[in-house]
């Protein structure tokens, strides 16, 4: 079966539309349309079929462990579904361009191939690999998940293109449309029926199974795991990457503040957004006044759906080279942005002391009633109330430093913890031993005891330096929770988590680190292009040496195993069907009412002189023999009939008809 | 300049059918589809067993026409030079003479064609496609009539060279002539009761009737949609299933030319789809390769044409 023209050109500008991988799907549908331009044809024996669809395979493979391991969420199947149509271009292209409308069977499945060839050998059975092509197409234009009516339109009507020329001509057209249309108002109410059913019981199932709210990781409130038994195990996933500007680079990017803590939970209290705007160039923005700020660091990090918190290092003063359209601020140094590509590289200038957050409050002194006994105790034991704040602050690294251990795994044999004991105050006073947020909330709440103002901040610890990337990276698992202190007039970092607590979690990282590691780079890279091509930077030095590349391989696939194809006529000749208005088919209609059908390429005379005396009534042809010898002259003699011959034929026609109906 | 037969088509053909059904029982479909190939220029190949009436019918044919007619009893034995004809030095002359063979005839009778080897078999196909024979460096052309009637046994018989793809391509058609019915059968002994009736055969039409035959067929008229349905029949053999090779364009072409003389023969002026049906088993089956895989489960040449008629959509 040829396929229809255009038809997967359609589809493949209707996956780009969807997944927004337009300058793709351009260029695919441009290419596999292009192939009724040109006038050659590879030949293409079996064995490249094979190799070909085994690269595909390979490619396939290596997305979908890239996608997982990048992600290691359910999203990572449907973005290699979405990346389908790139996968298999490579066997569809070698298709179109090749002398045959299609592939042998064998090349697309394993199990075929690994069968005995039959003797003697016959061809294999060979597929249209451009019907299966849009069928992903189609596939993949749904995983991008765009609600809304468009895609149901879209994918019915490129259905109706592709199934118009296999239509049965038994019926007219309108019949076609009609049931095609019921096929679809149909198709639309089971899926929105089905969406409905779905929504309802996953509804059902929140309201049974989790009985207090998730909370979102948000700039108001951010849950603890201070409390939770087992180990505490984040990915080695590379979030963030970090190019150092003059000096070293910031130690520790903090994302958002907190100020109130109940129960394991630190909330931002009176930290409403409020918006920045850019400057002229539109990628640049002021935060505060630019004093004695130097170049701290370029960061590069992913944005999802383009809006996120940005990880700053603190006494942020400017950011530039960052495009998004909208930039907020909350009073606790939380920035956040939307409407951004889904890569960003801004540059940071950074001052010495924060000046973003904004001076302390009574709320930066609380001490919850819950913590207030043992964290009284800890400041009673050290001693606190009668130092100087600088002497303060080194009592409290030093006591951290001293007497307690890093260790993300907590236990808990009952009747450890001291009754009504908090799992802070066990940490403070028994165990001594847990993670980062252990450490910030505890310290944050020993220094407001001892009048101190203090904040508990959360974001990322920079120590990696990654010779692969030529800058430091910052990994799932350097996520970190420090205090901020107010401390000579101006918020400082200050973190008594004992060093060694990188060094734990290294020793928990996956063996599969560098594998993941050289992926994200890659995907890093494509990305960082993807990004510059759209702003119209100049691309890499990687590019210069790929197009030149391609280039050559697309000499050597054009230069070798062509043949030419035959010239076609542009259009095929339309046949002219003289006679096509006799006034016999009216004779033909008549006899097959009557429930005598014409057979399958049975001729009209055979038909007529098969009927003679058969039927319920038996008919007699005699009286159509004229009739058909003027049909057929008029249909057949390219010399045709006279205009007095037609009315010969046409009156003859009403005559048989006026008898037989009242016969 | 070729005399016009003042004869009309019909009545040549009504009086040599009459001539030979006189030898012939109960063959008048073979016999119709002979003069069809005879009429469109073609030449004819009739298969069957031994015994059921090739050489008479071929025989018969040939004392119908009052042309020149030749035999040639095609043995295992037999040379290309005793075919076409043989140059030999005459010591009178001190010079080569050509001796024409018997291909340089009107109606040649090539008996048992497939006992001959494939390299004597070869020898006719020049003469038959292009009417001319390429000789000791000289081009010789054959009458303008010249018509091939060749008889074979079913290929499978001992002794037999089945003929070449390219030079069954060259036979308009293959007929088989079937045993007749027992009443037929009897009338074949009476007749033959005291002498062959084949002796008292007399010429009933003249070679100008038959050329002329063949200039009104040219005269019957063909509508491209009729040209289209022959070409699709044609091609369809060729995507068929357990076909290993398909129908030529030669076949398209024949198939054409016989049309427009059973048309003739009909009384038409123009070709309908009926006589492209009536005659598209014996013009293509004969040119189709099958596969051996299908051939040995039972599928026909014959049988696959059929379907392809009843697939192929009819102009009606």
């Amino acid at each position: 079966m040829k396929t229809t023209p255009l038809l997967l050109g359609a589809a493949v500008l209707f996956w780009g539309w969807h997944t927004d991988l337009l300058p793709f799907a351009a260029t695919i549908a441009l290419l596999l349309e292009g192939s009724r331009l040109v006038a050659w044809r590879w030949n293409v024996a079996a064995g490249d079929f094979r190799r070909v669809a085994d690269g595909c395979a390979l490619v396939f493979l290596a997305l979908a462990v890239y996608l997982y391991s990048a992600n290691q969420t359910t999203r990572a199947i449907l973005t290699v579904i979405q990346w389908l149509p790139l996968v298999t271009l490579p066997l569809v292209a070698l298709q179109v361009y090749s002398m045959s409308d299609t592939i042998p069977l064998n090349t697309v499945f394993l199990s075929l191939r690994r069968k005995a060839a039959p003797t003697p050998p016959r061809p294999w059975r060979t597929i249209n690999l451009a019907y299966p092509y849009l069928v992903l197409c189609l596939a993949a234009a749904g995983a991008a998940n765009v609600r809304g009516a468009r895609f149901y339109l879209g994918f019915c009507l490129l259905l109706a293109w592709a199934l118009w020329p296999a239509r049965s001509p038994r019926d007219s057209a309108l019949v076609w449309g009609g049931s095609l249309a019921l096929v679809v108002l149909v198709g639309y109410a089971g899926h929105v029926g089905l969406h409905d059913l779905q929504r309802h019981v996953g509804d059902r199932f929140v309201a049974w199974f989790t009985p207090s709210p998730i909370g979102e990781a948000d700039a108001a409130r951010t849950r603890t795991a201070i409390g939770e038994i087992g180990a505490l195990k984040l990915s080695d996933r590379i979030v963030l990457r970090v190019e150092p500007g003059r000096g070293s680079p910031p130690l520790l990017l903090r994302e958002a503040s907190y100020t109130v803590y109940a129960s394991s939970t630190w909330w931002a209290a009176r930290a409403a957004f409020e918006s920045v705007r850019p400057e002229r160039d539109g990628t640049t923005w002021a935060l505060t006044d630019d004093v004695a700020s130097r170049e701290a660091a370029t960061i590069s990090a992913y944005l999802r759906d383009g809006r996120g918190f940005l990880a700053l290092p603190t006494g942020t003063t400017r950011i530039e080279s960052l495009p998004v359209t909208t930039m907020e601020r909350s009073p606790l140094g939380a920035v956040r942005v939307d409407g951004g590509p889904r890569l960003v590289a801004y540059r940071v200038r950074a001052g010495p002391a924060s000046s973003l957050d904004a001076p302390p409050g009574p709320a930066d002194l609380a001490v919850p009633p819950a913590e207030a006994s043992a964290v009284a105790r800890v400041a009673g034991e050290l001693d606190l109330a009668s130092k100087s704040p600088a002497d303060m602050l080194d009592t409290v690294a030093e006591f951290f430093r001293q007497r307690f251990t890093y260790s993300t795994y907590a236990s808990l044999n009952a009747g450890d913890r001291e009754p009504g004991a908090t799992a802070l105050g066990d940490f403070l006073l028994r165990s001594r031993s847990g993670h980062c947020e252990y450490f910030a909330a505890a310290t944050v709440l020993l220094l407001r005891a001892a009048g101190i103002p203090a904040r508990y901040a959360t974001g990322y610890s920079v120590q990696e330096f990654s010779r692969l990337e030529k800058a430091y990276v910052v990994r799932d698992r350097h996520a970190h929770a420090w205090a901020l202190v107010y401390h000579d007039g101006a918020w400082r970092d200050f973190d008594t988590t004992p060093p060694g607590w990188v060094n734990a979690e290294q020793a928990a990282a996956s063996i599969w680190e560098p594998v993941a590691d050289a992926w994200s780079r890659a995907a890093f890279l494509f990305t960082r292009w993807r990004a510059r091509e759209r702003t119209g930077g100049v691309p890499d030095g990687l590019a210069w040496v790929l197009i030149p590349l391609l280039i050559l391989l697309g000499w050597r696939l054009y230069a070798k195993k062509r043949v030419a194809r035959l010239k076609t006529t542009a259009a095929p000749r339309v046949l002219i069907t003289p006679g096509a208005d006799s006034e016999w088919y009216r004779i033909a209609r008549r006899l097959e009412d009557l429930g005598m059908p014409r057979q399958p390429g049975e001729t009209q005379s055979r038909w007529v002189a098969r009927l003679d005396g058969a039927g319920e009534r038996p008919l007699s042809t005699e009286s159509l023999r004229p009739i058909l010898d003027l049909h057929d002259r008029y249909r057949f003699d390219p010399a045709g009939v006279s205009d007095a011959e037609k009315e010969v034929l046409k009156s003859g026609v009403h005559a048989w008809l006026e008898r037989h109906q009242s016969a | 300049m070729i005399p016009v037969s003042q004869v009309s088509p019909q009545e040549i053909v009504r009086s040599v059918t009459r001539n030979i059904e006189r030898v012939m029982h109960g063959q008048s479909a073979a016999v119709r589809m002979v003069l069809v190939a005879l009429a469109g220029g073609g030449h004819v190949l009739l298969e069957d067993y031994p015994g059921t009436g090739k050489t008479t019918l071929a025989k018969a044919l040939a004392r119908s026409i009052g042309a020149k007619f030749t035999r040639i009893q095609f043995t295992p034995d037999l040379l290309p030079s005793d075919i076409l004809g043989v140059s030999i030095f005459d010591q009178r002359d001190q010079a080569f003479r050509f001796h024409e063979g018997p291909i340089f005839t009107n109606i040649l009778l090539a008996d048992e064609i497939n006992r001959a080897s494939p390299r004597t078999q070869s020898a006719l196909l020049e003469a038959m496609g292009e009417g001319q024979v390429s000789l000791d460096g000289a081009l010789r052309r054959l009458d303008e009539l010249f018509f091939v009637i060749a008889t074979q046994n079913p290929v499978e018989f001992r002794g037999t060279y089945p003929l070449p793809e390219a030079q069954m391509d060259r036979f308009a058609m293959q007929l088989g002539l079937g045993y007749v019915a027992p009443h037929d059968e009897v009338g074949i002994l009476s007749a033959q009761e005291k002498s062959h009736p084949i002796d008292g055969l007399t010429a009933c039409a003249s070679m100008d009737d038959v050329l002329s035959l063949r200039r009104r067929v040219g005269d019957v008229r063909i509508s491209e949609e009729l040209k289209r349905y022959i070409v699709d029949l044609v091609g369809a053999t060729r995507s068929a299933s357990g076909v290993q090779l398909g129908a030529s364009p030669r076949a398209s072409l024949s198939l054409m030319k016989a049309a427009q003389a059973l048309a003739l023969f009909d009384g038409r002026e123009f070709v309908t789809p009926d006589q492209i049906q009536e005659l598209a088993v014996p013009v293509i089956a004969h040119r189709m390769v099958l596969d051996p895989q299908a051939r040995f489960s039972g599928v026909t040449a014959r049988g696959i044409v059929e379907d392809v008629i009843k697939a192929v959509q009819v102009p009606i």
